[in-house]
């Protein structure tokens, strides 16, 4: 099946990762960085994913899209997306059915893009990362997601890899992977690790054990919406007060680019906080007019902060409970995503632990991606003495069930139940000659489903009228590896049988599906011309480049005549003007130029003097750095 | 009036015919540790990432392993997950009564 690579697909950073010769390497992106923005970005003439796209977006504010995770599988009414919403410089509109889109202009155009297809594009970012590393395609991948996420935004995120046109051989629980990176290479007794796994923009504890290659989890919560973008916001909002109250009238939430500029140098100042205990926020000209120099310290910080703090703890205490397990039998709290570095949360997870020290021996940012690969090394069947005898054994994160009469919601998988798992449970019909049922799924731990999130509605019927308790109907529920859930129900005395694979109403159609590849792929032939170009324009300016170094030669400008080096110059001075001065060519108009310089110009004087095997040489030693960046363009 | 479509609570648990301790290979009289070592050769055999199938003889596995798990409370952690457990309805029963 090929290289089969991890992903940690994160609401603020990405990551990928391969297991191979018996390790796991974290592939470092074209700009030499070990974890990628998850941004998007659309200028004029192109489409920027990653380093690129952030760079640039407090130029381009509106078009620069990121923190899709934070939508994904979501409804534009969620009160959590109407709430980010009011802090994203993009725009983002509901569609027909009640899910965001978001709005981008692309060459003065509007253009409304799915979550998922902004995801796919990161994904897809990832995915040529890695190709790039191994020199081999790469169709397969295990995708991380909070444990905490629910089925549609699990359904999302595999239709995001779907998009790309990946394989998602697997979607694994964030805090599991970063459990396996943990315990890959620790020889311990079976032991008990709460993993603390506090990210950009999710929020989820594990409690697993691990004994000897088996990882078992025990119980998962977790807050799917929670994370170091939420802290940053805090400190937004401190700022834009500090500066209304300096400068009345004047209001930044106005101006897109300053809350970028905001949302930048507030989490550059969160960071700072971690090692520090202040920091000097600086923005000059946040508006015209307006220049920002303000002094913040950590206990300010954790002080807008302490909610937030205060709310991590209560999933610690739920998985505890949920496992039945005491404070005390936790023999490791390992901490996972970049927030963890806060010494606050740091010091309140000690003083929670009775002043057990949290262990910090994995890498926040790569740990996720770690695990990511250690689990597609396993399911590729990598033959490996470390990871033949690793088993997964994940969870349900949110209990499955019907609903019964009355609206009460009877729980046919409860959370925390092991997957892959199938349940049965048998129930019968509640009036005399009653011969159709109606199936409504739902997911979570509210005692009344509609309290809880359906999933969607089926219908048993045909079966023969028999009086009230007389049918026997069995309720099947099966959920896959991934947590995905499908359901079937079967009237035993008649053999009568329905069954569906949950479709909630956030899933993308296989033609919905369908045209986003085709869309993605009309990207990939975009973005292959724009790489055409860039190395069009490369191999013309280091052509000129060798001919200028070999004009600074001694040697043989000494043998050459005074007309032929003005001429020579001449034509090169030509060529660099028309590079300089001028936008966006095409490819073959660089190549023109080439040929014209090469075949014409510059290239037959150098022929008189026998020197075109030292140009040769110029060029070769100019293509190691070209060629570099060009993978940087 | 058309027969109202609703369900009524579970009559009884249609797959708790099957034997866990068959299931698991292991004797009646089992120690919870030969349980557990049983279990864990089990699951590394059958599961869908080591074999690549649905998974139908992992859940009968697994499902096995957890019943007897309530039962025998295998570990000593699980000896004790079950005392709290036990702590924790009853907890909740004097909630209740007030």
């Amino acid at each position: 099946m090929g290289p089969v690579v991890g992903v940690d697909l994160g609401t603020t950073y990405s990551c990928v990762a391969i297991f191979q010769n018996g390790a796991v390497e974290i592939i470092a992106n074209d700009q030499g960085n070990r974890v990628t923005p998850s941004y998007v970005a659309f200028t004029d003439s192109e489409r920027l994913v990653g380093d690129a796209a952030k760079t640039q977006a407090a130029l381009n504010p509106a078009n620069t899209i990121y923190d899709t995770k934070r939508l994904i599988g979501r409804q534009f009414t969620d009160p959590l997306v109407q709430k980010d919403m009011k802090l994203w410089p993009f725009k983002v509109v509901p569609d027909s059915s009640g899910k965001p889109l978001i709005q981008v202009t692309v060459d003065g155009a509007k253009k409304s893009l799915t979550p998922q297809e902004v995801s796919s594009m990161v994904l897809g970012k990832m995915r040529d990362t890695a190709e790039a590393y191994l020199g081999k395609e790469v169709k397969n991948m295990v995708v991380t997601v909070p444990a905490y996420f629910n089925d549609a935004q699990r359904q999302a995120t595999k239709d995001a890899g779907a998009i790309a046109g990946l394989n998602v051989l697997r979607i694994l629980n964030e805090p599991t992977a970063a459990a396996i990176a943990f315990g890959l290479d620790r020889s311990h007794a079976a032991e008990t690790v709460l993993v603390f796994d506090l990210g950009g923009g999710t929020f989820d504890v594990s409690l697993l054990s691990i004994d000897s290659g088996v990882f078992e989890v025990l119980a998962t919560a977790g807050d799917t919406h929670l994370g170091g973008e939420d802290l940053d916001a805090r400190l937004i909002q401190h700022l834009i007060g500090i500066v209304k109250k300096k400068y009345p009238g004047k209001d930044p939430t106005t101006s897109p680019a300053a809350v970028q500029k905001l949302r930048r140098e507030a989490e550059r100042a969160k960071r700072a906080l971690s090692t520090k205990t202040e920091v000097r926020v600086e923005i000059e000209g946040l508006l015209p007019g307006v220049d920002l120099s303000e002094m913040v310290t950590r206990a300010k910080f954790e002080e807008l902060c302490a909610d937030l703090f205060r709310q991590t703890l209560l999933p610690v205490e739920k998985v505890l409970e949920d496992a039945a397990i005491s404070k005390s039998d936790v023999s490791e709290v390992v901490l996972v995503g970049g927030s963890t570095r806060i010494p606050k949360v740091r010091s309140m997870l000690k003083r929670f632990f009775n002043g057990k020290e949290p262990n910090t021996s994995i890498n926040p940012d790569e740990a996720v991606a770690f695990g990511a690969a250690v689990q597609a090394g396993v399911l590729s069947g990598e033959r490996d003495k470390k990871i033949q005898d690793l088993l997964l054994l994940d969870v349900a994160p949110l209990t499955l069930g019907i609903e019964t009469t009355g609206g009460v919601m009877a729980a046919i998988i409860p959370r925390n139940t092991v997957i892959p798992t199938s349940k049965t449970k048998r129930y019968t019909t509640a009036e005399d000659g009653q011969v159709a049922v109606t199936n409504k799924v739902f997911e979570g731990e509210r005692p009344l489903s509609q309290d809880n999130r359906l999933l969607g509605t089926f219908e048993l019927s045909g079966f023969p009228a028999m009086p009230r308790g007389e049918a026997q109907i069995d309720v099947t529920f099966d959920l896959d590896a991934n947590g995905i859930l499908s359901v079937s129900a079967r009237e035993v005395t008649s053999g009568t049988e329905a069954k569906i694979t949950i479709q909630n109403a956030d899933r993308l159609s296989p033609e919905d599906v369908e045209r986003m590849v085709n869309e993605a792929a009309s990207y990939k032939d975009a973005d292959a011309q724009a790489l055409g170009r860039v190395e069009a324009r490369v191999r013309l300016e280091q052509y000129v480049h060798a001919c200028r170094k070999l004009l600074k030669d001694v040697e043989l400008r000494n043998r050459m005549l005074e007309e032929d080096v003005l001429s020579a110059t001449s034509d090169l001075d030509t060529v660099d003007a028309w590079l300089d001065d001028s936008g966006d060519h095409s490819a073959a108009e660089y190549d023109e130029r080439l040929a014209e310089l090469r075949d014409n110009s510059v290239g037959p004087v150098f022929e008189r003097y026998d020197v075109v095997g030292q140009l040769h040489r110029a060029r070769v030693g100019l293509l190691r750095v070209a060629a570099w960046r060009t993978v940087c363009a | 009036m058309a027969p109202r479509k609703g369900w009524t609570p579970p009559v009884q648990n249609p797959d708790a015919s099957v034997d866990p301790y068959a299931t698991l290979g292991v004797a009646r009289n089992a120690s919870p540790d030969e349980i557990r070592a049983a279990w864990k050769k089990a699951v590394l055999k059958n599961h869908p990432d080591k074999v690549g199938d649905d998974g139908t003889a992992f859940r009968r596995v697994q499902s096995a392993y957890e019943s007897l798990r309530v039962e025998k409370a295998a570990t000593p952690l699980e000896r004790k997950q079950k005392q709290r457990r036990r702590e924790y309805e009853a907890r909740r029963r004097d909630v209740q009564k007030w």
